[in-house]
Formats: structure tokens, sequence, C-alpha cells
């Protein structure tokens, strides 16, 4: 059986226009939905490009104290090495500290124009063999009491140890809850939507329910009865999946902008365009996909055949 | 053409809308159905074209037992059958032409198909010239005409009449059921639910007679009062 297409685009057409303002709402709730869904992928994305970055680089700072003596240095030198729990121990001096610092912030001279390298400690780089044996390392070290400065107790020679892999967490901490309410929030609109999609079916099929009946009647299938309330529901989907479009595609550009003027972000990798197309594109699948089955199941219930 | 055997009806619990019927119709009869309102007219009808399931009992339609039909070759059934009504529902943003070419289009018909078929049952019907005229501007014989006309577009071995003339007075009356004569004698089997006893006794065809959902006469040559 041939189905005409421009039957079913301009059935489905016309009833857009017949409940105009039923319509808008749904697109711009599955707009809504899909662009939350679409952030919350992005921010997964994000987090794993992220974690990508700094699994190499994670490492524990040893930051000696100013005035330590090459004795001193050594020592703690030849101590890290013994720890089992190091892989490799690296210095870096006050000159090297300040030209990776200047590397860092090199677009953004007011940051580093009145540091000088006496300012920056010099310090031990350690990479762990497993990076969750941090612990090995510090209480080897320090001994965890802080004083009324908020520092603890080191070894003479060491000023504190930081473990940046801790620093990191905390910010996959905040993506991840960041991701994981705009899921919630997206899946909370997505059953709005849902619902919405029910009515609209139902608001069509009364107002053909005269088309309908004849169509029953005279032996119409029941695929030609029902397609043009599917393509109108599919139809809600393919222009809330357009909304979301621009809307993200506006979200990455000032993402873009904030990471250029933002020195910080800088060395930071970050999500790109072939990211926002690929989620997109799931977005556009998973809003035609979800709006034709809620379509079906309210067709089910308001056409009958 | 048409069979029913022990046919029950049963709404809900308790309404009983056809007790018990059994009766056959061969093809190219002409048969009324009549009877109070409320007397199983309607059900009869709705059974045949698979919109209701009887509660027990079967029935067969243009050499199809209903019972065993599946949903989906409900349709086929449906192209077999022409129904008519008495508000004709017509499509009222539709022309006449449009409202009969709609019958074809939504089973699939092929476009240079529908135009010639359209205009030759519009000339059955004696209504070439008002083609591209909305419903609303024909009297209600004419509509009637129009939603015969749709119904027998297709060529339809059985057409379902119920009530047709019931909105019409009676010189309208007098024609339509000419129409329905006339479509009958190219073989196909009308089977018409009426209560308005001056067209069954002016016809003399056979009538099957409705009280509360049984069968209380089935007469070949029938009149409406006769027997009661």
């Amino acid at each position: 059986m041939a189905f005409r297409l421009s039957y079913i685009a301009l059935e489905a057409y016309r009833g857009f226009r017949r409940n105009l303002l039923l319509a808008l709402s749904l697109v711009i709730i599955v707009a809504i939905s899909l662009t939350l869904f679409g952030i919350a992928l992005l921010a997964g994305r994000q987090v794993e490009l992220s974690f990508g970055y700094w699994s190499n680089k994670i490492e524990v700072s040893v930051f000696l104290q100013n005035g330590i003596t090459n004795e001193q240095r050594e020592n703690i030198r030849q101590q890290l090495q013994s720890v089992p729990a190091v892989q490799t121990v690296f210095y870096e001096s006050q000159q090297q500290a300040y030209e990776r610092f200047r590397e860092q912030f090199k677009d953004s001279q007011d940051i580093w124009r009145n540091v000088t390298p006496t300012a920056l400690p010099e310090s031990f780089r350690i990479k762990l063999k497993n990076p969750e044996q941090f612990a090995l390392v510090h209480d080897r070290f320090c001994n965890g009491v802080l004083d009324d400065r908020g520092k603890e107790q080191c070894v003479p020679g060491i000023d504190q140890i930081v473990d940046q892999k801790r620093l990191v967490e905390r910010l996959f901490a905040v993506l991840n809850l960041l991701r994981n309410s705009f899921l919630v929030l997206a899946g909370v609109l997505g059953v709005a939507a849902v619902v919405l999609i029910a009515v609209t079916v139902r608001v069509a099929a009364f107002a053909r329910r005269k088309e309908t009946q004849i169509m029953k009647l005279v032996g119409a299938s029941n695929t030609y009865i029902r397609l043009p309330f599917l393509a109108e529901g599919v139809f809600a989907g393919l222009l809330g999946a357009g909304v979301s479009f621009v809307l993200l595609r506006a979200g990455m550009y000032y993402l873009q902008r904030v990471r250029d003027q933002v020195a910080i972000f800088k060395v930071l990798p970050i999500v790109g365009m072939g990211d926002f197309y690929s989620s997109w594109l799931i977005l556009l699948a998973f809003g035609i996909v979800a709006s034709a089955i809620a379509s079906l199941l309210a067709l089910r219930k308001y056409v009958r055949v | 053409m048409i069979k029913l055997e022990h046919v029950t009806k049963v709404y809900g619990s308790d309404v009983v809308a056809l007790d018990d019927v059994s009766v056959e119709v061969g093809k190219g009869e002409f048969v009324f159905i009549v009877g109070q309102s409320g007397s199983g007219k309607s059900t009869f009808l709705r059974l045949l074209t698979k919109e209701d399931k009887p509660s027990s009992g079967r029935l067969w339609v243009a050499g199809k037992e209903l019972n065993r039909l599946s949903n989906w070759k409900v349709p086929a059934l449906r192209r077999s059958i022409g129904c008519v009504f008495q508000d004709f529902k017509l499509l009222s943003n539709k022309t006449v032409r449009e409202n009969v070419a709609f019958a074809l289009e939504v089973i699939g018909q092929r476009r240079h198909n529908i135009e010639r078929t359209v205009p030759e049952v519009l000339k059955l019907v004696g209504l070439s010239d008002k083609a591209e005229r909305f419903p609303h501007e024909l009297s209600g014989g004419e509509q009637q005409r129009v939603s015969i006309a749709r119904a027998f577009v297709n060529r339809p071995l059985i057409m379902l009449c119920d009530e047709p003339t019931g909105n019409l007075d009676p010189t309208t009356t007098e024609d339509i059921m000419k129409l329905l004569e006339r479509i009958n004698r190219t073989g196909t089997t009308v089977v018409m639910a009426t209560h308005d006893q001056r067209i069954v006794d002016a016809m003399r065809k056979r009538v099957v007679e409705l009280e509360h959902g049984k069968v209380i006469r089935d007469q070949e040559r029938g009149a409406y009062d006769l027997g009661v």
C-alpha cells in the first residue's frame, strides 16, 4: 500500500496549526528537556576528557621550605625514593616553577608580571605507582596534626605535601553532581512531555474524529489512519530537537568564549564541536523515538481502530 | 453473503441487544431490518462490520467468518461493505467530489483510478453537476446521495444502510429508495434498517423484524405491519 508522504505531512501540519498553543508548549517542553539532557551528556564528556588529561599528570607535590640546605634536600630526595609506593621523583627548582607558571599564564601578563622566581617554592613532584597510596607517602613525612595556622608538622625542610588528585576529585564531584541534576530534571520534564504528547494526540483525535470514523468504515488500514497522529507527535519531537540544537550551540559558543578569556581554563581540555554534534545526534534520535513511542501509546487509547 | 448463527450480543452485564439471532442473506438480496428503536437493528449492522463482537454465536460476511478474522484483516472486510447513515457523515470542508474521492484515497487507490471512478459514481447518483459544491450547499436528499456514492464508489459486495431516509421528506425518500434499488440490481446485497412503514410496504422486499433483540418475523416480500 502506497502511503502518500505529502498527505501525512499535510495532515500533521494541519493538526499542528489547529492546536497551535498546545503544539507550541509541547515543542518548548521537549526542547528544554532535550537541552538539559544534552548538557548532562556534555558534562559527562567533559568529566571523561578532564580525567584523561589529569590521569597522566596527577602527582603529589612535596613543597620545600625556603632556605633549605642542599644536604636536607638530598636527604629528602633519598627518603622519597626509598618509599616503595613512589615511582619517580622529579625535582623542580624555583626557576623551573617560575617558567612553568609563566607558560601556563602566558596570555595573562598581569598575573605573572609581579611574580618573581623567589615567590614560588621549590618542590619534589612525585608520581606514585598507585595514585591511591598518597597516605603512605604523606604519613612518612608529616604528622597530620594542624597547628593554629592550619599547617601540619613535617620533617625539617618540607613545607607541605599536597595530593593534587584530591583537588581534581573535588572538581569531578562538582561536574558529576551537575550532570546528575540535569539528568533528573531532564527526566522529570521528559515525563511532562510524554503527558503533553498524549493530550495533543487526544485533542487531535477529537478534532479528526469524523474523518477517522469514515476512514474506518471505508476500510482504511490502521496504519494509514494512525500515521498522521504519529507524524504530529514526531514532528513536535523533531522541532524540539531543533530548538535544543540552537540552545546548546549558543551554550557552546559562550563556553568557548569564557574559556578563551579566562586564563586558568586555557590549560583544560574542553568539549569540542565533535562532542557537541555527536551529543546532539543522540538527542535527535532520543527525541524522535521517545515522541513516537509516546504517540503510539496515546493512539492505542484514543484512536481505536 | 451474510449469515448469523445463534448470535447474541449483551452490552455490559444485562443489556441484551440481540438474543439468539439466526439470519441468512443471499447474494444480491434486498432485506429490510425493521423494529422499534432499541430493538437491536443498529447492533445487527455494527456486528456485520466488526465494529462490535458478538457475545456468542458465529457470523459470516462476504465469505469470511468474523469470529476468526484477525484485526488487521478488518479493513479488507470493510472494503467489501458500503455504509450509509441517517446523518450522512459527510466532511463539511470537502466538496462532493472530494468526499467521494476520500473513500478511495484513504485505501490507497491510485490517482488516475480515482479520477476515472468518481465521476462515474456521481453520474449514477445524479450529482454530476454538483461535484464542486460543498455539503452545506446541498439539500438533505442530495447529501444522502453523496453519502451513497461514497459507500458505493469502491463497488462493495454489500451495502449497509442505517435509517438512510430518517431525515428526509417522502418525495426525497422515494428517490433514495429508487437509487438503492438500482444499486441492488447491479448485484449488490442491500441490508437496510428502517422504521419507516411506508417504504417497507411500497417496496415489497424481504423483511426481518426484531423485537427486544429477537427475530419475530422473517418474511419474503413482506410489509411492515403484517404478522405483528
